[in-house]
């Protein structure tokens, strides 16, 4: 019973020592014990979802950290249907990733290759044990070393300018957020006295006792509001761990870290900034939707946020020419979706389209990372072009991942995107004007995906070649060819899991993620969060027009036909032998749109600002509190140095001293006791 | 007629006046080491005068032991003396001033 | 060479003052202290002070000679003869002590010929049970508050205190047989053992020069003293 789940996330650890330690006695320099591992925790994850398909869910504490009785910080994990469907998500990119990385870096002939395998190691135990948290305590501290992970993995080549400075880049903002994560994490725990997803025999999880206060059911002397209405300050709280989701996720502010991340090696890329890293925090949000769903405010920000991070971002993908920018900003934009998904109450939809955006975004890294090394790392596309004859494989599976990424039936992102957007339109529909503007930026995304995915494809794959390289781009391997070609027929048929708007119609279709998801253990399956959003955030479905059913349809072929839009606006502007930059032609909306609506630039300023202040701070350190120290040891010292010529050196003055001062002693003595007359 | 044993302590307390004056006058090692004598004579004649006062034989007994602990005192002393006068010459106390500020 | 103290007023008034001056406040400290009368130890074979009577033997030999003794209910006569004159003494408490040699308490009397003590007599006392003292007895068994007469009168149990004999008996711990009171010296008489033993060795030590000789010329180091 689940004994091996431990396992999965142990096993890349072992191959992070490995690597550390023997790496460089290794054939492949650490690669090896890197797919192997990951391999196994693939097998194991599956196990673990056989298993639960049969079976129930199952938590354990592993051990107690530290507490004082009734307040018990305990490690442990838990295996339910979230869990093990995100365990198989981050093992099979980590494996291809790894395997992928064979090609990409030990065939380029890249030095410090230990250090790169380690790293991955390390991220997938980190990330691995993060979806295992059966705590938000647990869940934090590996959400902290996912961001260090990263830190070490975009400064890869950390000789380099660029990316030392990217590396800090990400960890500095990641933790912005993270520090709202921490202050959040102290809140739920005092305020609840755990901070357990679950509940185990002798305590509640905090959901279900946020729940139960905000029901009725439990006196709100049950918890600890610091004198704030329960409401306000489950909202406050659910605010704070929600800046962490922000930072991670890297949702409008925050995410000026992400496209600079792109400096680490693609295979990187994909692992930590496409599929998985960045995912954590939604997963954050996922996990602890028990709680999440009773805060209306809450979820409100949440998908405006969602929607406008997604057309915030997609617009800037519009105009980049660096390969690996369009698909940050992408990414970006994805993420945008699935926290609009969760926010509109669509707590499958996020899940799914989590699911999918994985496979898609790792293969279009991938297969950047592929023309990266066809086009010696050349990043730019007006410098490609005609790839597609070059390199077939490569092109096919990147067309898989574009279609799926721009929405378009029947690949895998059409399915999930298309449910994001239902969820937000229906709930917006049943009373939530709210989510409607949630809903409309979101849609606005679809047709701006499109264009710039295709713009990129086209770019690079289409037309005449319009450099040397792109000419006779170098031959990849089969270590790049297998990944791609697993994933691009993943990108193509990962709708299956989840035919949603297919079983309206066919109630034959199975609509499996659905229903997994939906029968998790008490108060962590998705029914029970459905029932939550209703009852506290007055989540209602409402229609368009004809029922469910159509506004099923209409939803689907509205998104699918603004997808298409986009797509062939691309074809058209693109989609010629020798294209031009028309992003020439939108003035300075293009400057805009390329510096990406200037975030880095107040952002800096920002940071710049804070370092005044430190400034301030300082001179008031050096000059105030350090003043009053050296004052005072001023003091000692002169004194000391005045003292110490008491100490002659000569003993008889020592003896004279000794013998005055007894004399003085025994009569001050003598005169006080009163036996001296 | 027993002497009263405050006459005995006052001798001590000469005794070890004196003895003080000498450590506090005299510069050679070997006299400085005859005067501590004298002081530590000083404290016997106190111990026996107490243990006359009070009837209990320990302060001689001790008085004995204080004598054996002057005997290694003076060998250690002595040993210094030797190296004093072996790294500076003399056995002036007031030579060796090395251990000061 | 000797060298004549001389005192210098420059260089030796501060110290005298101090020793003089420490020796002032400690005479005078020690003389306005109230210290009472010396307890003192009893002389050798005597009681100091108690208010016994012994009842002896009236008559048998003692060493070198005879005796006679007479109670008359208040006091004992005591008459030796050891050839060469009687001597005749009446017993005070101060004059008796007791020794018990197989089952026999003898009181131990010191009896002043022509003035001057002629030392120990052992005289066999009558033994009334309660007076039995073992060898070494201790003064504790003695009631001094108790009438003096034939059946109560104590029964010369005394110290036999030297103190010699108890400073050796407390450097080894022999307490059952210490005759004086003082405190058990072992550790102390072994520490300081051990004490002089590596006092020695870090004489040696200290005297001795790299090449292994010990220095021996300490008298020479007179130039830089004091004249």
């Amino acid at each position: 019973m689940y004994e091996y789940v431990p396992a999965v996330p142990l096993l890349p650890l072992v191959a992070f020592v490995v690597a550390l330690v023997a790496g460089r006695y290794m054939p492949k320099r650490g690669a090896l014990a890197g797919v192997l591992a990951a391999a196994g925790s693939l097998v194991l994850s599956v196990a673990a979802v056989v298993e639960l398909a049969g079976g129930q869910a199952h938590a354990e504490t592993l051990f107690t950290w530290a507490g004082v009785p009734g307040l018990e910080l305990t490690v442990g994990y838990l295996v339910d249907p979230l869990s093990a469907a995100m365990l198989v998500v981050v093992s099979l990119v980590a494996v291809l990733v790894h395997v992928f990385s064979l090609g990409y870096m030990n065939d380029e002939g890249e030095t410090g290759l230990p250090r790169y395998y380690a790293g991955l190691g390390l991220f997938t135990f980190s990330m691995l044990s993060f979806v295992l948290a059966d705590s938000l305590l647990v869940a934090f501290v590996f959400f902290e070393l996912v961001g260090l992970c990263s830190y070490l993995l975009v400064g890869f080549h950390f000789r380099e300018e660029a990316p030392s400075s990217a590396a800090k880049k990400a960890f500095l903002v990641t933790r912005f957020g993270d520090y709202f994560f921490l202050v959040g994490l102290v809140g739920v725990v005092v305020t609840f006295g755990t901070s357990a997803f679950v509940g185990d025999g002798g305590s509640e999880a905090f959901p279900v006792l946020a729940e139960a206060v905000l029901a009725g059911e439990l006196s709100a002397d049950a918890v600890t509001t610091f004198g704030f209405a329960p409401e306000t300050w489950f909202a406050v709280l659910g605010l704070l761990v929600l800046g962490g989701v922000i930072g991670k996720s890297a949702q409008f502010p925050l995410h000026t870290w992400l496209p600079d991340a792109m400096e680490g090696p693609t295979p990187v890329s994909a692992l930590i900034h496409a599929a998985t890293m960045v995912a954590a925090g939604v997963y954050l949000v996922a996990r602890t939707y028990g709680f999440y769903a009773l805060l209306p405010e809450v979820l409100a920000v949440m998908a405006f946020v969602g929607g406008f991070t997604a057309l915030f971002a997609g617009t800037v993908g519009l105009v980049k020419d660096d390969l690996k920018q369009v698909l940050a900003y992408s990414t970006i934009s994805q993420y945008g979706y699935m926290m609009l998904a969760l926010g509109a109450g669509g707590y499958v939809a996020g899940f799914f389209h989590l699911t999918t955006h994985a496979v898609f975004k790792t293969l279009l890294f991938l297969g950047a990372g592929s023309v990266t090394v066809a086009m010696h790392h050349e990043e730019d596309m007006w410098e490609m072009g005609g790839l597609r004859e070059r390199m077939p494989v490569t092109y096919y599976t990147f067309l898989a991942g574009s279609l799926a990424l721009a929405g378009i039936f029947p690949f895998a992102g059409f399915w999930s995107k298309d449910e994001v957007l239902f969820e937000a339109l229906v709930h917006g529909l049943g009373g939530n004007p709210l989510l409607l503007g949630a809903y409309v930026m979101g849609l606005l995304a679809v047709p701006v995906t499109a264009f710039y995915t295709f713009r990129m494809v086209l770019l690079t794959f289409h037309g005449e070649p319009r450099s040397a390289t792109a000419e006779d781009p170098e031959p990849v391997r089969w270590n790049v060819k297998g990944p791609l070609v697993v994933l691009g027929v993943l990108a193509t048929v990962a709708g299956v899991v989840n035919l949603v708007p297919v079983h309206e119609f066919v109630p034959a279709v199975p609509e499996v993620l659905h229903d997994w998801l939906f029968h998790g253990p008490e108060g962590l399956d998705g029914e029970h969060y459905e029932e939550l959003t209703r009852r506290f955030a007055g989540y209602t479905a409402g229609t368009l027009v004809a029922g469910e059913a159509g506004t099923v349809l209409v939803s689907a072929g509205v998104s699918l036909a603004l997808g298409l839009a986009g797509v062939v606006g691309a074809y058209r502007l693109y989609g010629v032998a020798r294209p031009t930059e028309h992003t020439d032609r939108l003035g300075a909306v293009e400057t805009v749109l390329y510096d990406g609506y200037y975030q880095d630039e107040y952002q800096v300023w920002l940071a710049d600002r804070t370092a005044d202040l430190a400034k301030v701070a300082n001179r008031f350190d050096q000059g105030v509190v350090d003043g009053v120290v050296d004052g005072v040891s001023s003091v000692g010292l002169l004194s000391g140095r005045r003292l110490r010529r008491v100490q002659t050196g000569v003993v008889t003055s020592y003896a004279l001293a000794i013998a005055v001062g007894l004399t003085v002693v025994l009569v001050v003595v003598g005169l006080v006791g009163g036996w001296l007359p | 007629m027993a002497v009263p044993t405050s006459y005995y302590v006052v001798l001590s307390a000469a005794m070890f006046c004196a003895g003080l004056f000498g450590i506090l006058t005299r510069s050679n090692a070997l006299t400085f080491l005859m005067s501590v004598e004298l002081m530590l004579n000083a404290a016997n004649v106190n111990f026996v005068a107490f243990s006359f006062h009070h009837g209990n034989l320990t302060g001689q007994t001790f008085a004995l032991f204080a004598m054996a602990l002057a005997a290694a005192e003076v060998a250690i002393g002595i040993g210094i003396i030797v190296t004093l006068y072996r790294n500076f010459g003399g056995t002036d106390v007031t030579i060796a001033r090395e251990m000061r500020w | 060479m000797t060298t004549r103290p001389r005192l210098r007023l420059g260089r030796h008034l501060l110290p005298g003052l101090v020793a003089v001056g420490l020796f002032v406040v400690l005479a005078v400290g020690v003389l306005a202290a109230p210290l009472g009368a010396a307890a003192g130890f009893p002389a050798e074979g005597s009681l100091a002070e108690a208010n016994v009577t012994a009842e002896l033997a009236d008559g048998g030999s003692v060493d070198g000679g005879s005796y006679a003794s007479e109670f008359d209910g208040s006091t004992t006569r005591v008459t030796v003869d050891r050839g060469d004159g009687t001597v005749a003494h009446t017993l005070t408490a101060a004059d008796v002590a007791a020794e018990r040699e197989g089952d026999t308490t003898y009181a131990v009397v010191s009896v002043p010929a022509d003035g001057e003590r002629v030392g120990l007599e052992r005289i066999p006392m009558v033994d009334h049970g309660e007076a039995a003292a073992g060898p070494g007895a201790q003064v504790e068994g003695v009631d001094r508050s108790a009438e003096p007469g034939p059946e109560t009168g104590v029964h010369a149990v005394a110290r036999r205190g030297s103190i010699t004999e108890t400073i050796g008996y407390a450097m080894f711990d022999l307490r059952s047989v210490q005759p004086l009171p003082a405190e058990s010296f072992l550790v102390v008489l072994l520490l300081v053992a051990v004490v002089l033993d590596a006092a020695l060795e870090a004489a040696v030590y200290l005297a001795r020069r790299g090449d292994d000789e010990v220095l021996t010329a300490i008298g020479r180091g007179e130039e830089g003293g004091e004249p």
